[in-house]
């Protein structure tokens, strides 16, 4: 699944470690998911969606990767 | 990297090496005919692995773990099925052709494997339940 996460981070000059420590998670699976090798569940995907303002789609593309 | 992130690396780390360590000292000791003490270092470190994840401030285990448990859980479950399911039969008949007899070591690990797939199967059932 393709993710925009590293853009919206990096918008907001926030460190995999930082967001993982905002929504609960550790950063390996930050990192996992931005490498396209984790997909989040779908609470997480709303925590982080949730976390940036924007919809489950802005962040997530499943038609992709 | 930052600091936190080297942080739980490095617990990440320490309570893969605990855990590891009291499964060790528990089999090689409790082997070696020091039961006790192998009793004693597993409660020592399974402790500490424990402490330590106690203590972290932030996250250690998460969902990503919890899914790479369960994959393989599933696979050692099925590693161990389709072994079975060629290994015993195979024995069975030898055994029954005359051509080998049951060693004595492998008659535990013959009820265990059936074992196994009836906490499974209560277990499955339960989860279906549940869902």
């Amino acid at each position: 699944m393709k993710t925009s996460l590293p853009e919206f981070r990096d918008r907001e000059d926030l460190s995999q470690a930082d967001l993982a420590a905002e929504v609960g998670v550790t950063r390996q699976t930050i990192n996992s998911i931005e490498r396209g090798r984790y997909d989040p569940s779908l609470e997480l995907a709303f925590k982080l969606a949730d976390r940036f303002d924007c919809h489950v789609e802005d962040l997530f593309d499943p038609e992709t990767e | 990297m930052s600091t936190h992130a080297h942080s739980e690396r490095t617990y990440r780390l320490t309570y893969g090496a605990l855990s590891g360590l009291s499964g060790l000292a528990l089999g090689v000791l409790i082997a070696a005919g020091y039961s006790l003490a192998g009793v004693a270092g597993f409660v020592v470190f399974f402790g500490a692995a424990a402490y330590l994840q106690a203590s972290y401030s932030g996250t250690l285990f998460d969902e990503r773990d919890r899914q790479i448990h369960e994959r393989a859980s599933g696979w050692t479950l099925s590693l161990f099925g389709w072994a079975s399911a060629v290994f015993f039969p195979t024995m069975t008949v030898l055994v029954a052709l005359d051509y080998t007899t049951w060693p004595t070591w492998l008659v535990p690990i013959a009820f265990t494997v059936p074992l196994v797939y009836g906490v499974y199967g209560i277990l499955l059932f339960v989860a279906r339940r549940k869902q």
